[in-house]
């Protein structure tokens, strides 16, 4: 009774939050008939449910990275503002290890990008970063994964304090930064699920059965769109002639929005029925079936990041390693970067 | 002789202006407040929740009361300025579960050019707040001895918030008095991404757990330190956060708030 009360909840909140259609074809069986409908109604809000909870449970650890991925770059900041800057980066996020049986909260996601910057006043600088990664695009034996996202971003940087001669006076920055992120993951396979067991004539009465195969092939699409607002501080510190450490304090506000959609198409043969009225679904019947579901969410996150950084400086040209620790979705972003900064 | 005698006149005129918008301004604030008191206090269903709202406003009141009467326009030239600031929040409890949290904000934080009462400077601040639940809500085995669990709890908030601040010994004490309004909550279950109420719904073992942590209306004081330093270009707080009237209860009543910002106007 409980389950039955679990499924019932199950199906009314999909149906507010998850659009499904599944449409029949090539039926050797009598689809029109009310129980066959029925029989196909089950089974289209359980491949729903099974969707919605594949798609939300991949879906949140991609854009709570892709969130974090918008703000790459906002922490490398120097004791002076930059009269130009060009710099080239590439960034790799690593989520934390979990325990078993947790799910993961955030996904590996690498970037390269360019920041560009320049002074507009003594204590004024704009900089400026595009995030780009070409298509990736994996295919073999007929089955694929593509992922493309590119993300813009634009920062205000001040400074608050210059850099003094005594060690406990670094210089302090603050980044008023905006960026966007957008995204595609693309994922298609063929399989086959055997021995599905379902409800021949739809009443859901028990001792009739049957069985049958489905030979399918999934595409699964994932879009998703992050606005990110982004500030903090950041204090450096140049020692040894040469080197620059930094150390930084930032906050995103992020606003994401994220569609998914996936169609199944695939061959249904039943294998075995005890049915055996004519208006019912028996053995050897096959269909063509295309499942359509699509969901979105739109989630609102926060999030620190604690940063650490360190640059080697050589007149103009830079090379600078920072790290980047998120402490809501437990991952930390890797920075190398390096270009020109003077 | 003639134009100095003018100008007193002016000034003698202009701070009777001053001294009536102030009169209309708080005659107004006092207004505006009791009416959101009396519409939130419809919200209460119980008498202890409807108590507490009338003791607020009565207080709230007898605040503002005082601070109209005692506003002075002579000194109300203050300077505007705002800051934007990054923060971490810290929800305080004795359960396990609500204790192991992480919270986040992004704030707007403003100075007011105006002198409400004794107070050596004001602040508003409208903050962001997202707060992630650590621990893992785990449900009873079923008879294959396997366990659901509900992972990821989270939520996020708007705060807004006035506060007075006081100098004694060149440190700024603050006593601030605000309202938060719930935004977004959802955690993930083996079923996909759900809201509270709706994984409440489908894991009703989960739900006095969930309800523990639930987003939440609230009225807060709040009791800390605000300070500016390098010539007003950097503002750093550290405050404790109490909820004095909250719907729905939770156990979520105390938290610790600590931020750093700088000035951008």
């Amino acid at each position: 009774m409980v389950k039955l009360l679990r499924i019932l909840a199950i199906v009314h909140l999909l149906t507010a939050s998850l659009r499904a259609e599944l449409t029949v074809y090539d039926a050797t069986f009598d689809t029109s008939a009310a129980n066959v409908q029925r029989a196909l109604n089950l089974l289209d809000r359980g491949l729903g449910i099974v969707f919605y909870g594949l798609a939300s449970v991949a879906g949140q650890p991609i854009v709570n990275s892709a969130a974090f991925s918008s703000t790459i770059g906002v922490q490398r900041q120097e004791a002076w503002l930059p009269n130009f800057q060009l710099e080239p980066s590439a960034a790799w996020i690593q989520p934390d290890k979990i325990g078993a049986g947790q799910r993961l909260n955030s996904s590996i996601l690498y970037s390269v990008n360019i920041v560009g910057g320049m002074k507009l006043s003594d204590n004024l600088a704009l900089q400026v970063r595009s995030f780009y990664m070409p298509e990736i695009d994996f295919n073999q034996s007929g089955d694929g994964y593509a992922l493309q996202p590119f993300s813009l971003g634009a920062s205000l940087t001040r400074q608050i304090k210059k850099n003094g001669d005594a060690w406990y006076s670094p210089a302090i920055t603050t980044p008023l930064d905006i960026g966007y992120m957008h995204g595609t993951l693309t994922a298609s396979f063929r399989d086959i699920i055997r021995n599905i067991e379902f409800d021949p004539d739809g009443d859901a009465a028990s001792g009739t059965t049957a069985r049958g195969d489905f030979r399918f092939r999934d595409e699964f699409k994932l879009k998703w769109d992050v606005i990110s607002l982004t500030t903090g501080l950041i204090i450096s510190k140049p020692f040894l002639w040469i080197f620059t450490g930094r150390m930084g304090i930032l906050t995103s506000l992020h606003n994401g929005r994220a569609s998914l959609s996936n169609t199944v198409t695939g061959d249904f043969l039943v294998t075995s029925s005890t049915a055996t009225a004519s208006d019912t679904i028996r053995t050897s019947d096959t269909a063509t079936l295309v499942l359509k579901d699509s969901a979105s969410f739109r989630p609102i996150l926060v999030s620190n990041q604690i940063t650490a950084g360190l640059g080697l400086r050589l007149g103009p040209a830079t090379v600078n390693l920072d790290l980047s620790r998120n402490l809501q979705i437990n991952a930390t972003a890797i920075m190398v970067q390096a270009g020109c900064w003077f | 002789m003639v134009r100095g005698v003018t100008n007193g006149a002016s000034d003698v005129k202009t701070a009777s202006l001053a001294a009536d918008r102030y009169e209309v301004f708080f005659s107004a604030g006092v207004a505006t407040l009791a009416r959101m008191l009396v519409a939130l206090q419809s919200l209460f269903s119980s008498t202890r929740m409807r108590r507490r709202a009338h003791l607020l406003l009565a207080g709230s009141a007898l605040v503002l009361s005082s601070v109209a009467l005692q506003a002075d326009p002579n000194e109300g030239e203050r300077n505007f300025q705002i800051a934007v600031a990054a923060g971490f929040n810290r929800i305080l409890s004795n359960d396990e579960f609500v204790k192991q949290n992480a919270g986040a904000e992004f704030a707007v934080i403003s100075t007011l050019p105006l002198t409400l009462w004794r107070e050596d400077a004001n602040l508003f601040a409208v903050r962001a707040q997202y707060t992630a639940f650590k621990g893992d809500i785990e449900l009873s085995k079923d008879t294959a001895g396997n366990a659901d669990k509900l992972f990821y709890p989270s939520h996020s908030q708007i705060k807004a918030d006035f506060r007075q601040i006081f100098r004694h010994w060149n440190i700024d004490w603050s006593l601030g008095l605000g309202f938060q309004l719930p935004v977004y909550d959802r955690t993930l279950t083996p079923l996909g991404t759900f809201t509270f109420k709706e994984a409440s719904e489908l894991y009703p073992e989960a739900r006095d757990t969930l309800a523990k942590i639930d987003r939440s209306y609230a009225i807060f004081l709040r009791l800390g330190i605000d300070q500016k330093f390098l010539e007003d270009a950097l503002i750093a707080g550290l405050a404790i956060e109490i909820n004095a009237v909250e719907f729905p209860k939770t156990q979520q009543r105390a938290s610790l708030n600590f931020y750093v910002g700088a000035r951008v106007w």
